[in-house]
């Protein structure tokens, strides 16, 4: 007996022993990769394209893939705030699936990749909450088209990112969830931009290998811009808005947020399609993915700079890295011509009013009756208004309220139907632009990211989206991507606009921006002065 | 185009949001509706407002039913249990005894 006891104690004090050991390794292992259970280094610094050839050859799992982004979210996910909702289980079942296909042959074009899926996207099953205490505890019965073309291109779905209330905002300092923080000298404290901060975030800083963004004001090209990543608003009714929660319909535009413009490649190329479901989705064969893709570099002679944007006042470092790239392309053979948009500098005042006139009626629907949130009143109107009023945050009654000034009887043909002569008059000026070139380069945003805590009046962060609004009032597609850095270590972004359904086209001209930057993007480079 | 207190206040309630005339102030909606005004100065003579850059002709679809059937679904996300579990959205009475 007291020999079974002893040898119990033997087995207990040899298990302390390993465990001790075990840590000791694991403390030596953080010191020196600054990661958690690496087994194999910075498996989250591969792109989608580098992962693929890694997962094909089986040389990694979908599993092991995963599990690195998930040790990953749990490092870091509390400090930059990029998830709303984690979705480990369903990213675990996802990788074994995917698994399952490389085993027996059946992989799918973005089979085991991890990606984030922004809390605007209704995902069947899962919370999606737009970042509202209107939809705290929205659980949707369906999925969006976006999303599930997504599933069915065999992509892991490791979470809901954060975004701003209803996309509504620059910074993402409007989310119930508070604010997504960038990766890039963290301890600044800067935006990850907005609306699509969560996203953002999320890719550059290596929890999410790409992400889905909206884009109706720049929603995708400002976050990736200040995090050093590839985002593209694609052509409007390229990608079906159907199941993406509304905010103004005839602006939304979901699309990839990305490390590489090779990975928006990728991710755009499962995104896209038309469906029946969307009206405003364009037809079959607008949208045939190798007619579009046919478009190289070859196809694109003359890159367009617009005037009016040269009076603009910018950062010395926005302004240095435009110049030098717009240097580099025309050395590399591409012809530099000067394009007007006349009322460029006004497509922010009629956005201001379009896009809250659309934003008032589409969220008309959030009543208290059906789903979301509902605080008790003794009567409907009270019920209404107290549910509305608890429901949603300042920025998103602000513009419900200003949409409901532009539309009402004294001022519907003062406000509204004149912004919408100027966006026609603006998406006309573009058709006349692309006659005298192919593409149009210009700045992503004046500056870098600033920090989370500026304090900025409603019309100070509306004019942050001075670079990007007009792209959404003509529907073109515009891709921002990464073109230095400034003299203090963070990215800007250079857009490429084209011509409606030109989305591939843009995507190689960023290409070569990209190519010309040549930066180091890799998220184990962007937290390790963090 | 100014907007007085009274008008952005009705507006409020045209939307159906309970807000204070303090809260009203705070959202400087009278700096923004100043800024729009800018627009008023652009000739837009003869030009076709723009309602949405997808300018083909809506599409029909075939007049079959393609839907329904899904009752527990519609309500899964009702607020008031209560009137779920009967099989109906519930809400406060509107209409007197």
């Amino acid at each position: 007996m007291t020999e079974i006891i002893d040898w119990l104690r033997r087995q207990e004090a040899e298990r302390e022993m390993n465990s001790l050991n075990a840590a000791h390794k694991f403390a030596a292992n953080i010191e020196k990769h600054g990661e958690i259970r690496n087994e194999r280094p910075n498996m989250t610094d591969l792109t989608i394209k580098q992962a693929l050839e890694k997962l094909r050859a089986r040389e990694i799992s979908a599993t092991e893939l995963t599990r690195a982004y998930l040790n990953r979210i749990e490092k870091y996910g509390a400090a930059l705030n990029c998830y709303i909702t984690q979705t480990p289980e369903r990213a675990l079942a996802d990788a074994a699936e995917s698994d399952k296909r490389y085993a027996d042959g059946s992989a799918r074009p973005l089979e085991g990749i991890p990606i984030g899926m922004k809390d605007l996207f209704a995902t069947k099953g899962i919370r999606t909450t737009a970042a509202s205490k209107m939809l705290e505890n929205f659980v949707p019965e369906y999925e969006s088209t976006v999303s599930q073309k997504l599933i069915d291109a065999g992509t892991v779905l490791l979470g809901k990112t954060n975004l701003d209330e209803f996309a509504m905002g620059t910074f993402s300092k409007t989310s119930y969830f508070g604010a997504p923080v960038s990766p890039y000298q963290m301890d600044k404290r800067l935006t990850a931009g907005g609306s699509s901060g969560g996203s953002s975030s999320a890719v550059a800083g290596g929890l999410a290998i790409a992400a889905t963004g909206t884009d109706t004001g720049g929603s995708i090209r400002f976050p990736a811009a200040v995090t050093g990543l590839v985002g593209l608003k694609p052509t409007y009714g390229l990608c079906s808005r159907w199941g993406c929660i509304a905010f103004a319909s005839s602006l939304d535009t979901p699309g990839p947020i990305t490390r590489t413009t090779d990975d928006c490649d990728l991710m755009l190329r499962a995104m896209i399609g038309h469906d029946p479901k969307d009206s405003t989705s364009a037809s079959r064969s607008t949208v045939d993915v190798p007619a579009c893709a046919g478009m190289t570099k070859r196809s694109t002679k003359k890159i367009g700079v617009i005037k009016e944007f040269s009076n603009v006042d910018i950062s010395a470092d926005m302004k240095t890295l435009q110049s030098l790239r717009l240097k580099e392309l025309s050395d590399l053979g591409y012809e530099i011509v000067d394009v007007s948009i006349p009322n460029i500098l006004d497509a922010l005042a009629a956005y201001y009013i379009i896009a809250p006139a659309e934003a008032s009626s589409n969220l008309a629907r959030y009543d208290g009756v059906r789903y979301g949130l509902r605080i008790d009143a003794d009567n409907l109107i009270d019920m209404y208004k107290q549910t509305r009023a608890a429901g949603f945050g300042e920025e998103v009654r602000r513009r419900m309220i200003v949409g409901t000034a532009v539309l009402s009887s004294e001022s519907y043909e003062v406000y509204f139907l004149q912004a919408a002569r100027v966006r026609r008059m603006i998406a006309d000026a573009f058709a006349r632009a692309f006659e005298q070139c192919d593409l149009i380069v210009c700045p992503s945003s004046a500056g870098p990211a600033m920090p989370l805590d500026s304090d900025l009046s409603p019309l100070e962060y509306y004019a942050l989206d001075l670079f990007t609004v007009a792209m959404n009032l003509a529907g073109i597609p515009a891709c921002s991507v990464p073109c230095g850095r400034t003299s203090n270590g963070l990215p800007l972004g250079l857009q490429v606009l084209g011509k409606r359904f030109d989305d591939f086209r843009v995507l190689a001209l960023a290409r070569e921006i990209e190519n010309l930057s040549n930066l180091d993007n890799r998220p184990s480079v962007v937290t390790r002065g963090s | 185009m100014a907007f007085t207190k009274q008008q952005l206040q009705k507006f409020a309630h045209l939307i159906r949001i309970d807000v204070s005339d303090n809260q009203l102030e705070k959202m400087q909606i009278s700096s923004i509706i100043d800024w729009i005004d800018k627009l008023q100065k652009i000739d837009t003579t003869g030009i076709d407002p723009m309602l949405s850059p997808a300018e083909h002709e809506l599409p029909m679809r075939n007049d079959t039913i393609t839907d329904g059937n899904i009752r527990d679904a519609v309500l899964a996300n009702a607020p008031d249990d209560a009137g779920k579990s009967r099989g109906y959205f519930a809400v406060p009475k509107v209409i007197d005894e």
